[in-house]
């Protein structure tokens, strides 16, 4: 028997695939993800541009708060698609087959790493469009990655709620956002702190300290708490 | 079956008691003695200066020993003539004998005075000194005894900026502590539900989170009521005053979130679930924050620290029965709400 | 519920009451106004508490 029941870790996997898989099949979702954030830079850009701001001056501060609205705004809509599109029957058969402990690593996994993607790709759209310079690349790239587990891991866990409660998006955004305030202020600041906003460099570290922390924390909470929101 | 503490009377009456006591001695003492202005504020040196002062609540009639001086750097200057109008003006003279051959001081001037019934009292950059600093002005040692630096009345401490306001120390602050520690009863409550099911657990829980929204809007109503008056704005740019903001808006999604979800089993499980995760993280972040970044409130970035006033032995005295009474006052509140909406349960269970 | 909810408003009151303090001003307390400003807030929230214990009895009628 116990050689038959795959590791933790090959359920994980299988799921992680099963996901992906999923995203393969019907790739206007993803293209609609990219373009989502792609139409949101372009309404931030025409907004300064046609307001008189100059676009090379942006401050830093400015760049990186509207760089991570972007991010947050799609990857609640990516995070909340990858529960919202399960089917109901495929849910009861995932309970039979997996624990909650599988189906949460396995989400998780899969949303960090599609946040991820995301966050790079809206990067791209956003150095291009409204230029900037990054003053520590290695800075930009921790907070680009705690950041995104941040937004990945809270906004998986406000899905599965708002999953059971068999409610929306909407409140998803509505039970995250509150939560997410702390966590935004803590990357927004080493953002700009990346881009060169001189006045905050020696926060850095101990901003990411506590943005590490928080990520452990949610990331804690979440495994925990998973069970009691599976449970039918 | 309910908890005891629902039940209980004796912490209600405490709670009656406590904050009676609270409001008929907190709004009664009087506040301390305190330097209002002094009229010029500033002054040229090497001409005869002639200075009033306005005070509340001083006694430099009756007070023995009126003593004037100008303090700067660490040097004292001293003044003459100094003479009391009234029991709360005063006038002296800035001979100019003394800034003529002057050291090198700072530009700005605290004015202190000192009598016996008022002890010492100050007002911080008072006065300001016009035109280039003389190259030497004698510090004149002309306070070498002074023989009561302290208030002997029971007052408040007079506060610039703050002044009779003090005395929203004993609302708006217990606010704080209230929403905090009926927070923390809905998080106990919430770990019991999920761990044993039982209804009851959750009611308290959800109704500990409706009492906390009430803190926390009264603590954010007193507290732009406050910062109007001494800060000059109703919503300073305030890290506490934000995080508290944060706090009403994670509860009210918490109210969406159990309006949202029609199975009473279902919702009591998924908004305990919530409330754990929430009560977390806004927890960390209300105790980070304010230690990250500057605060107008006091112990905060450049604000000097509350305890130097809270220490006041005066203040205490109506401050920590002021929290205790609030606390239980709400606690009171959430085993009311309780009781009735575990009367209503089995009313509906019977039917 | 409602009256609770009175209840609450009424709890407001004290608060309005005391954002009049106006600041250094020597009148403040030589006017005998300010006490009964005290005494009335006193009263309101004996009343407040009148009405809780009345609640409280209720209560245990009902549960009894």
């Amino acid at each position: 028997m116990q050689n038959n029941n795959p590791s933790f870790l090959s359920q994980v996997f299988a799921l992680f695939q099963k996901d992906i898989l999923i995203e393969r099949r019907n790739k206007y979702v993803l293209g609609g993800l990219f373009l989502f954030s792609s139409s949101t830079v372009m309404m931030i850009y025409f907004s300064l541009l046609y307001n008189g701001d100059s676009l090379q001056n942006l401050p830093a501060s400015t760049w990186g708060i509207l760089f991570w609205m972007v991010v947050l705004f799609s990857s609640v809509n990516a995070v909340s698609n990858s529960f919202f599109r399960e089917k109901e029957e495929n849910m009861m058969y995932f309970h039979f087959l997996f624990s909650p402990y599988v189906y949460i690593t396995a989400k998780l996994i899969y949303n960090v790493i599609f946040t991820l993607l995301l966050s790079v790709a809206a990067s791209i759209i956003f150095m291009v469009v409204i230029p900037t310079h990054i003053h520590s690349f290695v800075v930009f790239t921790e907070v680009m990655a705690l950041g995104s587990i941040s937004y990945a891991v809270l906004f998986t866990t406000m899905s599965a709620i708002a999953l059971k409660a068999k409610s929306n998006n909407t409140l998803v955004a509505v039970l995250g956002f509150p939560i997410l305030i702390p966590m935004l202020i803590f990357i927004t600041k080493v953002t700009s702190a990346a881009l060169g906003d001189i006045t905050m460099q020696e926060l850095v570290t101990k901003n990411l300290l506590l943005l590490i922390a928080l990520d452990i924390v949610q990331i804690i909470l979440a495994i925990v708490l998973f069970p009691y929101i599976w449970r039918e | 079956m309910l908890p005891g503490w629902t039940k209980q009377m004796w912490w209600k009456y405490l709670s009656i008691v406590l904050l009676v006591y609270v409001l008929i001695g907190g709004l009664t003492v009087p506040l301390g003695p305190g330097l209002v202005s002094i009229n010029p504020i500033a002054f040229t040196p090497g001409a005869e200066n002639n200075f009033t002062i306005e005070a509340v609540n001083t006694h430099f009639q009756t007070g023995k020993n009126v003593q004037v001086f100008l303090k700067s750097a660490g040097k004292y200057l001293c003044v003459e003539n100094a003479k009391a109008t009234s029991e709360t003006s005063l006038r002296f003279m800035l001979p100019m004998a003394q800034l003529a051959n002057a050291d090198k001081v700072d530009n700005t001037f605290d004015v202190i005075v000192n009598d016996d019934a008022d002890g010492t009292i100050a007002l911080r950059d008072a006065l300001v000194m016009n035109g280039l600093v003389p190259d030497s002005l004698q510090a004149n040692e002309c306070v070498v005894a002074v023989a009561n630096n302290l208030h002997t009345g029971f007052a408040f401490p007079y506060r610039e900026i703050l002044y009779e306001s003090i005395r929203n120390t004993f609302y708006h602050v217990p606010m704080w502590f209230s929403m905090l520690l009926v927070l923390i009863v809905s998080l106990v409550y919430s770990i019991k539900y999920l761990s044993s099911n039982n209804k009851l657990y959750d009611i308290i829980a959800a109704e500990s989170v409706n009492v906390s929204l009430l803190c926390g809007a009264l603590g954010i109503v007193t507290g732009m009521m406050w910062a109007n008056y001494t800060w000059g704005s109703p919503w300073p740019n305030d890290p506490k005053l934000n995080g508290a903001a944060v706090g009403v808006l994670i509860y009210l999604a918490y109210i969406i979130l159990r309006g949202a979800i029609q199975d009473e089993v279902k919702r009591a499980r998924i908004s305990a679930v919530y409330n754990i995760f929430a009560i977390v993280i806004y927890v960390l972040f209300i105790f980070i924050i304010p230690r990250i970044t500057d605060s107008l409130h006091p112990g905060n970035g450049g604000n000097p620290a509350f305890s130097k006033y809270d220490l006041d032995s005066h203040l205490r005295l109506f401050f920590y029965p002021a929290v205790i009474g609030w606390v239980l006052l709400f606690m009171w509140l959430v085993s009311i709400r309780v009781r009735i909406r575990f009367l209503e349960e089995i009313k509906l269970d019977n039917e | 519920m409602n009256k609770l909810r009175v209840a609450v408003v009424g709890m407001l009151l004290p608060f309005l009451a005391n954002a009049q303090e106006s600041g250094a001003d020597s009148i403040f307390r030589s006017n005998q106004k300010y006490y009964v400003v005290a005494a009335v807030l006193t009263l309101i929230f004996l009343g407040i508490a009148v009405f809780l214990l009345s609640v409280e009895k209720r209560l245990k009628q009902l549960e009894q």
